[in-house]
């Protein structure tokens, strides 16, 4: 990978991706070994959650508007994959949704780019999405008794091929460079009279490794979800709200940072985890617990095995 | 297909390496990164802190001294950090800040081409890829050592790096006594003070975590039992456990059960017990080491001290710094001697080094302070001004402002002791040309010290006039500003440069300067609640100042109002001892001029006023030598006071309590010259008591341990004037009871090394009159020996005319000094009686004449005058003054006319012979006269 293109990774990807991949460049794990392999596996990780949680959440958003009940091969053990969600999962989850919204001609993506990324030729897989599927089998067969005793020449060789793999994932995904992750932590109205109302946003941007999510504001007539993640096009501001399954949340962690979904036992009671230094949380913890437990709950009723279409506006 | 592990559960550990063997305390070291297996007690800090870390990229950790802010930030909060994710860069201030940063900075790159500090900043951030965490540790060091613009300039740079880098973020460590000082950083570091941490000490329930746990990881035994009983004994009672003190105890016992057992260490209570009293433990721990260095001990004092900043906090320097600095202790050190006493302060963990920069600094600010005790109230001076010249030089080198006159005027008095060399001596010198060269230009031939002291004295008065011009200040500027004067006030009273001639209504004006300050303060604060002991304290320098300026009615009244102010301060605030310190201070002190005023009575009452309370004080606060030291002084006073009121045994008692107290302050703090000089000056008072009360033998055993002693710190300490002028007035002393013993060879040898050492210092020290009036003493006394029996007439005149040629001149100079007009009387009255021997009767009549001129209170002179007028054949004259005056007493109690019937009896056995001898004898009648010589 060229050196310009890992620094607009760094600098310009989702913060989830930029924030483990920026770690791949650092002094401690410049050279092949425990500490590299784990980072170059955590990088491949980020990306699939990431991938999966928009495509998720793309096809949600399609079942409530078009009223359309998920196809059995996404709801096909749905809630026990869901509720012990890893990496395989997400990647299933990330491909089997974007399978279906490719498949019906009124879903409109959101990243219409992301369909090449997956299926290229269509239907079968893309040269990235095996990439993303051999780094997960190199980390299946990993365990911590065998990373213990490693030889220092395997470490190279485990090294070697994640990194390839990961490069080809990486280069496939530029198209993300268009897009821009926000968490709206504020919206203030201002509404003169004779006037329509304006409502005044506080986004943090969640763009590249920096864990200072700066401020901006954004004014405009129509309100967009407040305290949500949401992924939007730089140029059309087209958007897609990453609720539940990408927070940000300043208190109930170790530190203010985004997390993803991590598994539940139940809506009330679902893990979340940090995309760098916040550690985890139990949804319940949060001020938002009520809207968190909400949302899972629309979800495992929409994509679970008996699944029902829940209205679009609640 | 999924395994359920964590990529972070998968690699837990992998790499990381055991070691069973640790100590598990740290001693005075802070915790380290990786130390995190052995860091207990501190995990709800720890977790504030790192959410703190990440909310704001300024993080302000505040804290009293030992409370172990470094080590949460070292170990606590950087182990809970990966070391893939941040760069943690440590950085003092106390030197150049910007120096600091770029060392440090380029250390992590690696031998970094030189470049701009912006650029080097850049190319950390963009190479390393983490986020740049500077830590500024002991930050209060920065408002210590660093001047106004340097820290204007130095926050400016750092709020443009926390501006343009996105991956720069600050953590600083500040001792809480300096929070409000970093207000001034706000503007430049936006939410300084919203994203803080106030860490506390060590709550007993974390303590005992901070114990137990690094004993369990590193398979060390406790004794059931041994843990509570301790920090019941390190809180106080309290709740609350001061860290350094924890860690000497713990890492002492941990010591000690390895020698027992080295592979089975287990504390014990018995152990524990053998230690001692917590509260002295550290005091004593340092006091053994030392002592362990033998005849290096003083060495490893000397540089143990030029590692104490004048607030008595830690300073750190290279091998020249220490050794110049050290200078300041003690005689000049070879680079051997430093390299060799370092290398074992190391050893022991006194003292660590930078193996970077070659820098040594204390392992902690709490051996700091107890260093800090060791000094004396000169040496403190000399750190406070050497630190402050340290600073101007960094100023000098950065915009070329030189040392301004006020500050070079305080110089002579230290600059022997000071050893300035290199840089600071050619800042110093250049200072002092351009200050001469000024002054050619503005005063021409008035360009003496005495300008100098003038213009500092002007100079700070309109400091604080401006100061009082700006009522709204803040209280801290306010404190500042009362400091500043009564630095003012200190330089003013103890400067030996104002006492020169023609300074004395200069001294007073000062001083009336500072008494207005302290009057103003009262008036201005009289309601304010939080200042009753500022009020109460500038009380009590105005009653000194009153006493210095001789005004004794209004001195008096004042100490009586600062003992009435700390008499409610004491009772309200019975946890604060200061307020006990200075009531018990305002009693001495009052005791002391009651006693000048002839009240002895009130005088005594308010020495035992003073002493109980130094009793009780010394008692609760064994730690704090300070007040045993004042209760042996104010016993010494006492005693003098019983001696000169004639009780020689209550005095003996009292002068015996000040012996005992101070020769345990010698034995427990023998690097302290302070206490050596008051246990010589209370043998000395001892020795004069027993010779006046005719124990000859026990005043020569009091007065050789005064004169060992000064011995002693003339030879350590050669730097120190006054230890040599002490030490002359012993052998003085000595000579005197020698030639009242009739042991006038070893009496005459006594007066000569006085002669000696006295000459030294008038030579040297023509500034000090005090020292030429003490040569001239004891030429006078060594001419009286020379003179005595059978002796030599015209020796004995040759030593006396020395004398009376110092004190004339004395008296010219100063003719307002009662006591050089006398001593000039006493001299030319001596002169007239070797005269007499030496069959002179002329010369005799010129000297008492001249005597009686200067003061004609001295009746004997009158005597030696009649004797003249006698030999000289006027003797009607002589008649006419032996009757006049014959039933006169002389101040020993004796009559005229029984001093004169004496010396007739020794005119006679010296073969002078008179016709009208035995006529006068009729008229005089009673005969009886020995000795009529007055003792300096």
């Amino acid at each position: 990978m060229k050196d310009r293109y890992a620094r607009e990774v760094i600098n310009g990807f989702p913060y989830p991706v930029a924030a483990m991949f920026v770690r791949l460049r650092t002094d401690e794990c410049l050279d092949p070994g425990p500490n590299r392999l784990r980072y170059l596996l955590s990088t491949g990780e980020a990306i699939t959650r990431f991938l999966g949680v928009v495509n998720l959440c793309q096809a949600r958003d399609f079942a409530e508007t078009a009223q359309r009940v998920p196809p059995h091969a996404l709801r096909a053990d749905f809630k026990p994959r869901f509720e012990r969600i890893a990496w395989g999962t997400w990647l299933h989850l990330a491909r089997e949704s974007l399978r279906w919204l490719l498949t019906e001609a009124q879903a409109m993506v959101l990243i219409p780019e992301m369909g090449r990324f997956f299926f290229d030729p269509p239907p079968a897989d893309s040269r990235a999405v095996k990439a993303l599927g051999e780094l997960l089998t190199l980390r299946n067969g990993l365990s911590h008794d065998k990373i213990r005793v490693m030889h220092a020449h395997e470490f190279q060789e485990l090294c070697g091929r994640a990194q390839e793999l990961l490069e080809s994932v990486l280069e496939a995904l530029e198209f993300l460079l268009d897009y821009e992750l926000t968490f709206i932590s504020e919206i203030d109205v201002e509404k003169r009279r004779r006037h329509e109302p304006v409502f005044r946003h506080r986004l943090m941007r969640l763009i590249g490794n920096s864990g200072d999510f700066e401020g901006d504001r954004h004014n405009q007539a129509n309100p967009l979800d407040s305290h949500a993640v949401i992924l939007s096009h730089r140029e059309s501001g087209r958007h897609l709200n990453l609720d539940p399954l990408l927070v940000y949340e300043a208190k109930a962690g170790k530190a203010p940072d985004i997390f993803f979904y991590n598994g539940m036992k139940s809506p009330h009671q679902a893990d979340y985890t940090a995309c760098k230094h916040g550690g985890n949380f139990r949804g319940s913890e949060s001020e938002r617990a009520a809207n968190l437990a909400e949302e899972l709950t629309i979800l495992l009723q929409m994509f679970g095995d008996t699944a029902t279409i829940p209205p679009a506006l609640v | 297909m999924d395994d359920p592990e964590s990529l972070d559960t998968l690699f837990a550990d992998v790499g990381a390496a055991t070691d069973p063997h640790r100590s598990p305390f740290k001693f005075l070291d802070a915790y380290g990164v990786g130390d995190r297996s052995l860091f207990f007690g501190r995990d709800n800090e720890i977790r504030d802190l790192y959410a703190r870390f990440y909310r704001s990229r300024v993080l302000l950790v505040y804290g009293e001294s030992g409370t172990g802010k470094t080590s949460l930030i070292e170990c606590g909060l950087r182990s809970e950090i990966p070391a893939e994710e941040a760069l943690f860069v440590t950085v003092r201030t106390a030197q150049d800040p910007f120096e600091a940063v770029r060392r440090a900075l380029q250390r992590v790159l690696g031998n970094a081409a030189e470049q701009d500090l912006d650029a080097l900043l850049r190319a950390v951030v963009e190479q390393k890829n983490k986020i740049l965490v500077l830590v500024f540790d002991q930050f209060e060091e920065f408002f210590l050592f660093q001047p106004a613009r340097v820290r204007q300039a130095f926050a400016r740079t750092v709020q443009g790096w926390l501006e343009q880098e996105g991956n720069c973020r600050l953590v600083i460590g500040l001792r809480e006594e300096y929070l409000a000082r970093a207000s001034e950083l706000e503007p430049y570091w936006p939410g300084l003070f919203h994203n803080r941490l106030w860490i506390r000490h060590l709550a007993r329930s974390d303590a005992e975590a901070a114990i137990v746990g690094p004993c369990e990881v590193c398979g060390v035994a406790l004794e059931k039992g041994l843990v509570p009983h301790i920090l019941g004994d390190l809180s106080g009672g309290g709740s609350e456990v001061e860290l350094p003190i924890f860690q000497v105890v713990f890492d002492s016992l941990y010591r000690k059960a390895l020698l027992e057992a080295p592979e089975h260490p287990r504390l014990t209570l018995d152990a524990y017990q053998e230690l001692g009293q917590v509260q002295t433990i550290l005091g004593r721990f340092l006091e053994e080491r030392v002592q362990s260095y033998g005849e290096g001990s003083e060495v490893a004092r000397q540089i143990l001290k030029a590692l104490v900043t004048a607030e008595g906090t830690r300073q750190f320097g290279n091998r020249q710094n220490i050794a110049i600095r050290a200078r300041q202790f003690g005689p000049e050190l070879s680079d051997a001697q430093v390299d060799e006493s370092l290398q074992r302060l190391i050893g022991d963990r006194l003292v660590r080094e930078d193996p970077d920069q070659h820098w040594y600094e204390l392992r902690h600010d709490a051996l700091a302070r107890q260093i800090r005790q060791w000094m004396s109230g000169l040496e403190q001076d000399l750190v406070d001004l050497r630190q402050t010249l340290e600073n101007r030089l960094l100023e000098y080198q950065r915009h070329g402002r030189l040392l301004e006159t006020d500050l070079l005027a305080t110089l002579p008095p230290f600059e022997n002791r000071l050893a300035l060399r290199g840089e600071l001596a050619e800042l110093v010198e250049l200072s002092k040309r351009r200050a001469r060269r000024y002054k050619r230009l503005r005063f021409l031939a008035a360009a003496t010290v005495f300008t100098v002291v003038m213009a500092f004295g002007v100079f700070s008065f309109v400091q604080w006039q401006e100061a009082k011009r700006q009522k709204v200040q803040a209280e801290a500027n306010f404190r500042r500003a009362s400091e500043a004067v009564d630095h003012f006030f200190t330089q003013v009273s103890e400067s030996t440069l104002l006492n020169q001639r023609g300074s004395e209504p200069l001294r007073r004006q000062l001083l009336e300067k500072a008494l207005n300050f302290y009057q103003d303060l009262a008036k201005q604060r009289a309601e304010d609640q939080e200042m009753q002991a500022e009020l109460a304290a500038a009380t009590f320098r105005t009653a000194k100042i009153r006493n210095l300026l001789g005004d004794h009615h209004h001195a008096e009244a004042a100490y009586r109002q600062a003992i009435a102010d700390f008499t409610l301060l004491a009772r309200n605030h019975p946890e604060a001892p200061e307020h006990q310190s200075y009531l018990a201070r305002s009693y001495n002190n009052l005791g002391l001029l009651l006693g000048d005023g002839g009240d002895a009575a009130a005088a005594q009452t308010a020495y035992q006023n003073a002493l109980a309370l130094l009793e009780r004080l010394a008692r609760d606060h064994p730690e704090v030598p300070a007040y045993q030291s004042r209760l042996a002084l104010s016993e010494h006073n006492l005693g003098i006071l019983l001696s000169d009121g004639g009780d020689a045994a209550r005095a003996r008692t009292a002068y015996q309590k000040a012996l005992n107290l101070q020769e345990r302050l010698v034995q427990n703090h023998p690097g302290v010259p302070e206490y050596q000089n008051n246990l010589a000056t209370s043998y000395s008072s001892l020795g004069v008591l027993l010779s006046d009360g005719g124990d000859a033998a026990a005043a020569r055993v009091a007065y050789q341990k005064a004169l060992d002693l000064r011995e002693r710190l003339a030879r350590d300490h050669p730097e120190v004037v006054e230890y040599q002028h002490k030490l002359a007035m012993s052998y003085n002393n000595l000579g005197l009871l020698l030639n009242e013993g009739g042991d006038t060879r070893a009496a005459r040898a006594a007066y000569q090394k006085a002669l000696d050492l006295q000459e030294g210092l008038a030579r040297d020290h023509p500034e000090v009159p005090e020292y030429r009036s003490y040569l001239a003493e004891s030429y006078n006394n060594l001419g009286i020996l020379i003179g005595g029996r059978g002796g030599d007439p015209a020796g004995a005149r040759e030593q006396i005319l020395k004398a009376s040629g110092i004190f004339a001149r004395l008296t010219r100079e100063f003719p307002e000094q009662v006591a050089y007009r006398a001593g000039w009387a006493r001299a030319e009255g001596n002169l007239a009686w070797t005269e007499l021997m030496a069959r002179q009767p002329r010369a005799a009549i010129a000297s008492a004449s001249r005597g009686l001129d200067a003061d004609p209170q001295q009746l004997w002179i009158r005597i030696n005058l009649a004797h003249g007028y006698l030999f000289d054949h006027h003797t009607a004259q002589a008649l006419a003054i032996y009757t006049e005056n014959k039933d006169r007493k002389l101040p020993e109690g004796k009559t005229f006319a029984e001093v004169v019937l004496a010396d007739f009896k020794i005119f006679r056995a010296r073969g002078l012979q008179h016709r009208d001898m035995a006529r006068i004898e009729q008229i005089l009648r009673e005969p009886v006269r020995e000795n009529r010589d007055h003792d300096p």
